[in-house]
């Protein structure tokens, strides 16, 4: 009995002894933020597509800033919304705590995205939206505010006769709508002046061919608007090649090294050029922080840049346009 | 007690423990600092290598004949071959050099290989490093990171180094030499520094402007802050909380060749993350401290208190009297086993003189009874003898010898006999010869009747037990009637006891007078006989307190004495005397 109860006091006080302890030193491991598991499904990785390069190092820096387990599942090319699909089945079955994605099609791989939902794995879209409102947030571009930024910058190029294009890129798609929303807001009265919208697919050729098209069947055409890289530089090559340069002004979306080119030609008058590096990382930061219990708002934008020939070599805007 | 040991253990420790963790977290600052600036001097010489390097190359450039010449006379339209290949020896031999370039004011210029052509759109005029270039003179100038237009077709990321070349005609500054670095030699080298897992490395020029930063499009785009200007005139190591909440720990290095501050960032958090690791193997070695501590603390304890609880009981035991079983042993050779030592001996002693203080009184009290048994009333023996005179002058001398006869046996069974125990029927044998004179004494005045189990016949008894009280219930019962008064003696066992009952019809005995009878010392002194309380007393002192006599009485009817006493055979009786 005696020795039992010296035994129990004897516990008591080591036990005691940790907690005072643990007060002193104030043990953190107890409550040590744990890694955050992260996949990030952009819609491509291609060491050629700057836009998504640096989105995904954009990523990768704000995964190494938090400590973040981070994995890439990305499809080789930017339309492959079936093997996007794939890879969010992919990633859900990886089990994570969060998954970013950048989702190529608006509606078609609704269902497909809802499975993360049902999994419990929380949800942050990055660059487009889908149809259903499943993430806990989204970030990117306020399109419409970018396309309301191209609209009004337009209106620069305007004249009293003028025509004007739009080469959109996927029809259905989310960017393509809030963009053109917003273009056709800032354009205001020169509303009218739209005369054709086409669509590219994102593809260059689609995008050149159909340019090529539009200005046979209507050569009064003076000002056409690309609205993500693919239409722009699809429409910049047409315009170049039908050596209509000095007629047309082209207002575009998105670089490359090719539309820097085109700006620097003067075939190119303006770009409206988002930030995906930034995207990028203020994906992986909210994907983080949401895990770790943070409210977050619904949507975080990423503004864009109007570069013209002028601010292309500013230290912001080359780091932009160059990431690489 | 084992509180109060641990309690000390404890604080021990923990003061210990605190000034270890603070002097570890001081060193482990210390060391991160040191580490950091080892690793930036070692970017710092990296960079500086290839500045030399590329400055070299310069001074090669430089003092190339065929360059001024091609550069500024209007008739040399080729350049000599000289010039070509020391560029393409240069090309070939780094692939860190992107672009070597000579570009005359005149608008003639020699680029790479001589086959890469000057893009036309680059606005050289509008471009930062270009004007700073421009204004530095002849002097050698390392621009910021910036990318490069200058080749038609080619955007490169490049650190430039630009020097004037002068005409050698007039005198004048009139040409550019412009020698690109690629940038992702820089990239590397600080992508390839690990400072922690979060830690980074970044590089400002002397403007202020980012040459390098991991997330140089977060801090321009206004997302992030960084300290830019703030550590470009700090020589040590600072301390800054960025937005979060984070504390970071600069370290920067300045550079004075290519005017750039190179700045090492740690996180503190991963320091404590080192300091947690130290901080977990402090704790668990001072949790095994506390253990052992308390396991000793439990174990002395047992050493010292044991012994003195030990004691502390052996002295409430002595403190109840109980002295024989108090003999205590702690072991070891220490105070407290010394002091039960000197308690063992003390006991003892008291216990031995305790023991001799009670053996000189029970042998008083036997040598007081021993007078008392040889003592025979002597009224008893003069009546006695008188009514022997008395018989022998009415000549009944049958009566007369027979009383004597009786006398001389009575006697002779209270003097002859030295021992303490008789049999039961030895004692009754003296009691009815002592009847028998007092009934001859007293004609019929008395009648009694011995009734006693054959069974307890042999049993002992104290001497001098019956007659004493058969002799009181002659004179304080029977003695007082004026009809015939009767005795009777009867004897039984019950159990491992025999009782003994003398029963009289005499006068009987009030209450009162029953309930002090134990406390007379002696009976009365006209008969000088033996009082209740003798008897009481020594048949306690013989047989215990369970044994002893019980009394009944009521006024006119009677009284009853028992005698109760364990049944013992004589033989089985350790005679003493």
């Amino acid at each position: 009995m005696k020795r039992h109860k010296n035994g129990l006091l004897l516990l008591t006080f080591f036990l005691l002894a940790v907690v005072f302890l643990s007060m002193v030193f104030q043990l953190e491991e107890f409550n040590q933020k744990k890694t955050v598991k992260i996949v990030f499904i952009p819609k491509v990785q291609d060491k050629t597509n700057d836009f998504w390069m640096s989105m995904i190092s954009g990523a990768k820096s704000a995964g190494k800033e938090y400590q973040a387990n981070l994995t890439i599942l990305a499809p080789e090319e930017e339309n492959d919304y079936q093997m996007q699909k794939q890879y969010i089945e992919e990633a859900v079955k990886m089990k994570p705590d969060v998954i970013a994605l950048a989702p190529i099609q608006y509606s078609e791989m609704t269902d497909t995205v809802r499975k993360i939902k049902e999994a419990g794995i929380k949800l942050i879209l990055i660059d487009s939206k889908i149809d259903e409102d499943l993430e806990e947030t989204y970030i990117g571009t306020n399109n419409r505010n970018a396309g309301l930024q191209m609209g009004k910058k337009m209106r620069d190029y305007v004249n009293k006769d003028s025509k004007i294009a739009i080469v959109s890129h996927v029809k259905g798609s989310s960017t393509a709508m809030e963009r053109e929303a917003g273009l056709r807001e800032g354009l205001g009265d020169y509303e009218d002046r739209i005369e054709a919208v086409l669509y590219s697919n994102s593809d260059y050729r689609q995008a050149y061919d159909k340019t090529k098209e539009l200005m046979r069947d209507h050569p009064d055409i003076n000002l056409i608007a690309g609205l993500n890289l693919y239409s722009t530089v699809g429409v910049a090559r047409a315009i170049k090649e039908m050596n209509l340069n000095r007629e047309v002004n082209i207002v575009g979306f998105d670089n490359d090294i090719e539309g820097i080119q085109y700006l620097e030609e003067g075939i190119i008058d303006t770009l409206i050029v988002q930030k995906p590096f930034n995207m990028g990382y203020l994906g992986i930061q909210t994907a983080v922080e949401s895990v770790r219990g943070n409210k977050m708002e619904k949507n975080i934008y990423c503004d864009t840049e109007v570069i013209t020939l002028d601010n292309i070599y500013t230290d912001e805007n080359q780091k932009l346009l160059f990431p690489f | 007690m084992i509180i109060y040991f641990s309690l000390l253990v404890l604080l021990t420790v923990t003061v210990f423990m605190f000034f270890s963790i603070r002097y570890t977290k001081k060193n482990l600052m210390e060391n991160s600092e040191k580490n950091s600036k080892l690793l930036i001097e070692q970017v710092n010489f990296n960079i500086e290598n290839y500045i030399n390097y590329m400055e070299n190359i310069s001074q090669v450039i430089m003092s190339n004949r065929d360059m001024t010449s091609y550069l500024f006379e209007p008739n040399t339209k080729e350049t000599g071959s000289d010039l070509k290949e020391a560029f393409q020896t240069i090309l070939h031999a780094r692939k860190d050099i992107y672009n070597i370039a000579v570009l005359g004011d005149n608008g003639r210029y020699f680029i790479n290989n001589g086959t890469d052509a000057l893009n036309l759109r680059s606005r050289l005029a509008k471009k930062e490093w270009y004007v700073d270039a421009k204004k530095e003179g002849s002097k050698i100038l390392i621009s910021s990171s910036h990318v490069q237009n200058l080749v038609s077709n080619d955007y490169k990321w490049v650190v430039t180094l630009s020097r004037g070349i002068t005409n050698p005609e007039t005198g004048k500054v009139e040409g550019l030499l412009v020698i690109d670095l690629n940038y992702d030699v820089i990239n590397n080298l600080c992508e390839s520094i690990s400072l922690g897992n979060k830690g980074y490395v970044y590089i400002i020029d002397r403007k202020g402007e980012i040459v390098y930063h991991p997330q140089q499009q977060l801090i321009l785009s206004g997302v992030k802050k960084e300290l830019l200007k703030e550590v470009s005139n700090v020589r040590s190591s600072l301390t800054y909380t960025d937005e979060k909440g984070e504390n970071k720990i600069y370290t920067p290095f300045h550079s004075d060749k290519t005017g750039w501050t190179i700045v090492g960032v740690v996180y503190t958090s991963e320091l404590a993350g080192d300091e947690k690791a130290v901080r977990a193997m402090y704790i668990g070695t001072a949790s095994i401290l506390i253990l052992f501590a308390s396991i000793l603390a439990v174990l002395l304890s047992a050493k010292i208190t044991k012994p003195i609880k030990q004691l502390q009981a052996a002295m409430n035991e002595v403190q109840e009297g109980k002295f024989e079983q108090v003999y205590i042993d702690t072991g070891g050779e220490n105070e407290i086993s010394s002091l039960t030592r000197s308690f063992n001996r003390m006991t003892k002693r008291i216990d031995e003189l305790l023991k001799n203080n009670r053996k000189e009184q029970a042998e008083k009290r036997k040598s007081e009874l021993k007078a008392l048994q040889s003592q025979i009333n002597p009224h008893f023996l003069y009546n006695t003898l008188d009514s022997i005179i008395w018989l022998i002058e009415t000549e009944d001398s049958s009566q007369a010898i027979k009383m004597t006869s009786v006398l001389a046996r009575f006697f002779r069974q209270a003097i002859g006999n030295s021992k303490i125990y008789v049999t039961i029927w030895q004692e009754l044998e003296y009691t009815r010869n002592y009847l028998l004179i007092q009934q001859m004494r007293y004609k019929d005045k008395v009648a009694f009747d011995i009734q006693v189990d054959e069974d307890v016949m042999e049993c002992a008894i104290v001497k001098l037990v019956l007659q004493p009280l058969v002799e009181n219930a002659l004179y304080h019962g029977l003695k007082y009637k004026t009809e015939q008064g009767n005795i009777i003696i009867t004897g039984c066992r019950q159990g491992d006891r025999v009782i003994l009952t003398i029963k009289d019809d005499g006068i009987g005995m009030t209450k009162e007078a029953l309930s002090t009878i134990f406390q007379k010392k002696t009976s009365d002194k006209r008969h000088n006989g033996v009082g209740m309380k003798n008897i009481e007393d020594r048949l306690k002192m013989h047989y215990g307190p369970d044994y002893g006599l019980i009394v009944e009485s009521e006024e006119g009817v009677g009284t009853v004495v028992k005698v109760i006493i364990p049944y013992k055979r004589m033989e089985d009786t350790d005679e003493e005397t």
